[in-house]
């Protein structure tokens, strides 16, 4: 299976994926899978980023 | 497969809809999972029973229209899920779109589907008690199985 195609995504607010157990910060600019992307994208929670957005950071994990 | 318990079910959504409607199509897609899941309710379709009794003869049975069945997880809520975030955008009022649906069992089963959510509504009960949401899915397609 082949890597799914990954979208540059700024983070609008706060949230987690459950089933990743990643949260994104709000106003992180992060590598996002495309399928991914669309579905937090339908809920307001991402948007693409755009040049004048910061660097890409890191994807956060938990501890 | 044997039987098994329920614990490790876990329900995905995805705003994207399969480009065939069978096993491939719908595993094919990016599902978000829905956090805090208490319970999700049966899952299966329901066909109505239409009856014909001639002059002669035992009473016919036959089958009429099909019900492809609903939803109604328990959850408890959380605002910063993107699953719960995304099937609460999907019970708006004035949302008509179908949302495509995984399940999947702790013995690697699956099940798919199309849906439009019907309400999310919040439960506040008692202090000693999270608070619940109880949103209602309504399928609108065939229930796929996996092989």
């Amino acid at each position: 299976m082949t890597d799914p195609a990954k979208k540059k995504a700024y983070i609008i607010r706060t949230f987690k994926d459950a089933g990743t157990d990643k949260t994104f910060a709000a106003g992180a600019i992060e590598q996002i899978d495309a399928g991914a992307f669309g579905n937090y994208e339908a809920c307001g929670f991402v948007r693409a980023a755009t040049a004048e957005d910061g660097k890409v950071t890191a994807p956060k994990t938990p501890a | 497969m044997g039987s098994t318990t329920a614990a490790g079910t876990i329900i995905g959504i995805s705003a994207a809809h399969p480009a065939t409607e069978d096993e491939t199509g719908y595993s094919a897609l990016t599902y978000t999972t829905i956090g805090g899941v208490e319970k999700l309710g049966a899952i299966g379709a329901a066909t109505a029973k239409v009856e014909f009794q001639p002059l002669s003869g035992a009473k016919e049975k036959h089958k009429g229209s099909t019900d492809y069945g609903s939803l109604q997880p328990s959850i408890a809520h959380d605002e910063e899920d993107a699953g719960q975030t995304l099937l609460r955008t999907a019970a708006e009022p004035d949302n008509n779109a179908l949302y495509s649906f995984e399940v999947t069992y702790p013995n690697g089963e699956q099940r798919w589907s199309q849906g439009r959510a019907f309400g999310y509504p919040e439960t506040v009960d008692g202090a000693d008690s999270i608070i619940m949401a109880n949103p209602t899915i309504e399928f609108s397609k065939k229930v796929v199985k996996s092989a």
